[in-house]
């Protein structure tokens, strides 16, 4: 089936998928209008990166307001009943989350007991993390020698921790 | 089949603990959910069941040094799970609660797991006296041990999952439970109150919210549990709670010296009421046995001991009662037994 630009009647080339304010929306454009709308890199060919910036803030803004994608809860039944739906609500409501945590607990970061099977592995993200901010500071300090030891270990650090997270799947 | 509650009434009424004049008992509760499933609030009744059946299983399963038994409370009956709430061993909300719940308990009732209350597991340890440390380590043992075979949901920035946030992060609530009858009589208790309210520990009463200055108990919790760790909560509850263990012990002493007259007259005619009444309600039961146990624990009242009256707390509930008589009861009936029950214990303790 042909589709026609949105813009001009020539045959369609480009069609995108914009998620508005939880509704989508396509649009399908021939390659002279998608370029004149800023949607194509400088080579002419799409940049899915660059859509995905454009819209990045939005879908990151308005995620809150969609259900849980796991059990289908919604914020405003958490506002009512005070209890959340799943265990996966926590990383979907995050960012409402947040505030909430810190007036009840005046703070939103677990310091205390990790299970067991995953010890090992946020020990080791807590250290490659510490040790690549260490590596800013070498470059920084133009210590570049120490900066390439440092790159070394991150290396075999983050080696054994995909190694870790391969056997916990 | 093996009745559902134990022969004895658990070791936390015991008084052997620490402090056990004013400590009754220390608990601490892990709230736990696993992986794969929502919490309660989202279940459907097919999950409820499987989830239900899986815990058991793995609860079954797992050596906690300790013989435990597993009901189902679905299908006990309406008395033995009010009973249960009575000893401290299942909240009000898992006995009320419909479908395909239930609970483990451990010797002396000291270890109990509640299957399917507002979490999916509560994990509950209750000693006598003031253990933190001691009950912080079994817990940590239990929660230990179940990790082995079951994957709890966990995330590092809001650790452990949990239905409701206030319970986020290390899960963990600790209660203190303190017969305060000195702080009370001279009226200071509120000011107690204010000053621990202050620093994130609240209080309440015997049975939790709702329930303050019953028999002059209050449980001191934390009402924090993320963003410090296990050890921080524990630290704080043990270097708040010696305080007013220490102010109403002081009290006691002093309300003897200035005043003993008023004291004994309180004990004296506490111990003669329920000696002689032929009716008692709850709410003045509970009055009478507080003032009957401050004498105990002061030293004039000698033919009770300190278990005999922290059990006579619980024997006198509601549940109790009628489950002696192995029938629903109306209040007048069970204010009349309550009295017998209380008058015939007090004549063998004399005897």
């Amino acid at each position: 089936m042909n589709i026609n630009c949105d813009l001009c009647d020539e045959f369609a080339t480009v069609h995108l998928t914009k998620i508005e304010h939880l509704k989508k929306k396509r649009m399908h454009l021939c390659e002279a209008c998608a370029a004149q709308q800023g949607l194509l890199s400088v080579q002419g060919k799409f940049s899915v990166d660059e859509y995905l910036d454009a819209i990045e803030d939005e879908v990151v803004s308005s995620s809150s307001d969609t259900p849980c994608p796991i059990c289908s809860m919604t914020y405003n039944t958490f506002q009512t009943t005070h209890r959340l739906g799943c265990p996966d609500c926590y990383e979907h409501f995050k960012r409402r989350l947040q505030p909430v945590l810190e007036k009840v607990h005046k703070s939103s970061q677990h310091v205390g007991k990790i299970p067991r099977r995953l010890s090992s592995m946020l020990d080791k993200e807590r250290l490659i993390k510490d040790l690549k901010d260490e590596q800013k500071q070498a470059i920084t300090d133009e210590n570049y020698e120490k900066a390439a030891e440092l790159r070394d270990r991150i290396n075999l650090l983050e080696q054994e921790l995909d190694a870790l997270e391969n056997e916990s799947e | 089949m093996e009745p559902i509650l134990g022969a004895g009434l658990g070791e936390w009424l015991s008084g052997t603990g620490p402090e056990s004049d004013i400590v009754i008992s220390t608990r601490i509760r892990l709230a736990r959910n696993i992986t794969g499933y929502p919490f309660l609030t989202r279940i459907d009744g097919t999950q409820r069941e499987t989830l239900a059946e899986y815990l058991q299983g793995k609860l079954e399963k797992t050596d906690f040094d300790n013989e435990m038994r597993y009901i189902k409370l679905d299908q006990a009956e309406d008395l033995d799970r009010k009973c249960l709430v009575e000893r401290h061993l299942i909240s009000r909300d898992l006995e009320k609660s419909a479908g395909e719940r239930g609970v483990a308990i451990g010797q002396q009732d000291t270890l109990s797991i509640m299957v399917n209350e507002e979490d999916h597991l509560r994990i509950q340890v209750l000693r006598s006296g003031l253990q933190l440390r001691q009950t912080w380590d079994q817990i940590r043992a239990v929660d230990d041990q179940l990790e082995r075979s079951i994957e709890f949901a966990f995330s590092p920035d809001f650790g452990y999952l949990t239905a409701c946030p206030t319970n986020v992060g290390t899960g963990m609530r600790i209660s203190v439970m303190l017969h305060l009858p000195a702080l009370v009589l001279s009226k200071s208790i509120d000011k107690v109150i204010k000053i621990i309210s202050k620093i994130d520990l609240t209080v309440r009463g015997f049975y939790g919210e709702g329930t303050l200055a019953s028999g002059d108990f209050f449980q001191i919790s934390n009402q924090i549990t993320l963003g410090k760790s296990e050890r921080e909560i524990l630290d704080q509850i043990a270097d708040h709670v010696p305080q007013v263990i220490k102010t109403e012990r002081k009290l006691r002493e002093q309300l003897l010296e200035t005043d003993r007259l008023a004291i004994e007259d309180r004990v004296w005619r506490s111990f003669g009421i329920l000696e002689r009444a032929r009716t008692l309600t709850s709410d003045e039961t509970m009055e009478y046995l507080s003032g009957v146990r401050m004498g105990v624990c002061l030293g004039l009242i000698d033919c009770v001991t300190l278990p005999e009256i922290n059990e006579l707390f619980i024997k006198i509930q509601p549940a109790h009662l009628q489950k002696r008589e192995g029938e629903a009861l109306s209040v007048r009936e069970r204010d009349a037994l309550r009295a017998t029950l209380i008058r015939e214990h007090l004549k063998a303790a004399q005897a």
